[in-house]
């Protein structure tokens, strides 16, 4: 079953000097339950196609699909409602709120989507056992390791029980042994049924993904299933 | 409503967790709801003030008005000789006669003669004043005034200690002819005096008891003097409600409640331009604390907008921090306020407004106050909301990767 489809997605950034496509003419479909590594060179668009993907930007043109759901002509609200209730996203830079504990962090989706206290607290202590940091909780973010706060924002992803994983480079600002764990964390995930589109530039953490997008310039120049 | 739950426990952790970056605007806003509700009690105040002020004035009018005429007794004879003495000198008791400003006794007067004219003053005390036709009134009217600074006493002739009260009074302090007074004279000494008679006082310009110059010298200094008003023994002083009766009907009667309200009005103009003021004051301040926060708080904004937050949750959580601000400091505010309204107070008593304001500020007031700067944050939030929508991940992050 398809749960992304993208149909020519097409982005331009214009400025009144130039005007640049970072994203030109992509098309390719997820089905659910693959584990897909989007690779290439900073610059070729992997990162837009991500966003594009996670509803956070808008293309300039060509179709989006999530689910049956056409995106083209979604209010803003809608869109919201859409990255809360079917999209996890999990960011390079963490994006975790320092002075909150990890708990805090973690529960923010299901404060927004309106879930009640008792439900919350189960789901929240779910997903933090789920990425092995139940234990911490009650810890400030700013006090957590850069692997535990990645842990912390698989969390997050994880929390809302979104259709689909976006991750966008998660072992970036990690060193080997962190970016190995997360990197076992995903494949585990993706064991247990998880729809993961992973964003990166290493080789390594992309051969573990079942397959492979390879972008250069904006397009797709290859696409291959492992 | 689940989502507002939401907006509102978010909120709270904002309120935790930026508590040190909202303290100074805590502070400020503590002391501005204080200095708002002390001015807004003592605006509501002045009306009641000048009810009080005013209220019984009406009252005794018609209360006078409806004692009969025979109810009174009158007197047996005047308070003084009046044709046994010469009237004014410049030596006046008690007054400066050499100030220039005072007209009534720097002025030479004619001395008045046995026989002469009495005035309709004179009928007040029982006695039917004769004209004279081809005698000039100008030396009665001067007569008059110099009977009221309690001049035309001679030693000689009043030796008894003796007072005359006007109807009013004696109805307050149930004194009837023949009843003898008390008054703390020089050196605690005690001064008695015998109510010669009750006259009726129609005349605003007439004082509310008069006395032989006996008591006035044995009161002095104690006695209360002003400009035209005849000498007050403090004993009399002592009858507040007979003095509260006394100045009301003298200021109803004459100008002076006029200008007593025009000076309120005057107050309560300038308060209503001060809170008009405050109110601006207010609207800045919210203003820039909201898009302070804002500010500060972008990036967190804009990853709960990736994580599915609508923009009217970004607007619904500013408003709630704004408001838990404002409650909070409305309530430290209800610990400045009464020591701001003591001194207030204080400061319209000075200028002789007399407003008698309690430093109870927990009540009606104070709410509406706070309801009204609620409000008002609501709407310069809603104001900013276009702002705050400019909160994008997208954005974070091509800034964070630049």
């Amino acid at each position: 079953m398809k749960i992304i489809e993208c149909r020519d997605l097409t982005k331009e950034y214009v400025s009144k000097t130039q005007s640049q496509q970072a994203l030109a003419h992509v098309s390719f479909s997820v089905e659910a339950g693959e584990y897909i590594a989007v690779v290439g060179k900073s610059g070729s668009g992997k990162s837009t196609l991500l966003n594009m993907i996670g509803l956070i930007d808008v293309p300039t043109s060509g179709e989006l699909l999530i689910g049956e759901q056409n995106t083209k002509d979604l209010s803003e609200n809608r869109r919201a409602d859409l990255r809360n209730q079917k999209i996890g996203y999990v960011f390079q830079a963490f994006y975790l709120e320092p002075a909150y504990s990890a708990y805090k962090n973690v529960e923010m989706p299901l404060l927004i989507g309106g879930v009640d206290k008792k439900e919350r607290k189960e789901r929240v202590m779910k997903a933090l056992e789920i990425v092995g940091l139940a234990h911490k909780a009650k810890q400030r973010a700013d006090t957590l390791s850069g692997g535990e706060k990645q842990r912390v924002c698989i969390a997050r992803a994880l929390v809302g029980e979104p259709e689909f994983i976006l991750a966008d480079e998660p072992c970036g600002n990690l060193d080997s042994e962190n970016s190995k764990e997360i990197m076992d964390l995903f494949e585990r995930l993706n064991g247990e049924g998880k729809t993961i589109l992973l964003v990166t530039h290493n080789e390594e953490d992309a051969k573990r993904a079942k397959r492979r997008i390879r972008m250069l310039d904006g397009g797709i120049v290859a696409d291959e299933t492992l | 409503m689940k989502r507002f739950r939401g907006c509102l426990r978010i909120a709270l952790d904002e309120l935790r967790t930026q508590r040190h970056f909202y303290l100074a605007f805590l502070l400020s806003a503590s002391v501005f709801f204080a200095t708002l509700i002390s001015i807004m009690l003592v605006t509501v105040r002045i009306p009641t003030v000048l009810d009080e002020e005013f209220a019984d004035s009406y009252i005794n009018v018609i209360e006078m008005s409806k004692i009969p005429d025979g109810f009174l007794s009158t007197l047996e004879e005047m308070p003084v000789k009046i044709i046994d003495f010469p009237i004014m000198k410049s030596d006046l008791i008690g007054i400066d006669g050499s100030d220039p400003e005072n007209r009534y006794y720097t002025e030479e007067h004619p001395e008045a003669e046995s026989g002469e004219i009495l005035t309709r003053y004179y009928d007040m005390f029982g006695r039917t004043g004769k004209v004279v036709e081809d005698k000039p009134n100008d030396h009665i009217t001067r007569l008059n005034e110099a009977l009221l600074i309690g001049e035309p006493w001679t030693k000689e002739d009043n030796t008894d200690n003796k007072i005359w009260l006007c109807e009013k009074a004696a109805e307050l302090t149930g004194y009837r002819v023949g009843d003898v007074m008390h008054f703390p004279g020089k050196l605690n000494t005690d001064v008695t005096a015998t109510v010669a008679g009750i006259y009726k006082r129609d005349d605003p310009e007439m004082n509310f008891y008069y006395i032989t110059f006996s008591i006035y010298e044995s009161v002095i200094p104690k006695m209360v003097e002003n400009n035209r008003t005849l000498i007050r023994p403090d004993s009399i002083l002592q009858h507040n409600k007979v003095i509260n009766e006394i100045k009301s009907y003298y200021y109803y009667a004459s100008s002076y409640n006029k200008s007593v309200i025009d000076g309120y009005m005057s107050l309560l103009f300038m308060l209503y331009i001060l809170c008009g003021f405050i109110g601006l004051m207010v609207v800045g301040i919210l203003f820039a604390t909201a898009r302070a926060y804002f500010a500060r708080r972008t990036r967190f904004f804009s990853v709960l907008k990736a994580l599915g937050f609508r923009n009217r949750g970004v607007l619904t959580v500013v408003c709630l921090v704004t408001q838990g601000v404002l409650t909070v400091a409305f309530l430290v505010s209800q610990l400045l306020s009464p020591f701001l309204l003591a001194y207030v107070s204080d400061c319209l008593s000075d200028l002789y407004f007399e407003m008698n304001i309690s430093t109870n500020v927990w009540n009606g007031t104070a709410l509406c106050g706070f309801i009204a700067v609620s409000a008002l944050a609501w709407i310069v939030c809603f104001m900013g909301k276009r702002t705050f929508k400019t909160a994008e991940i997208t954005e974070l992050m091509r800034s964070e990767s630049q």
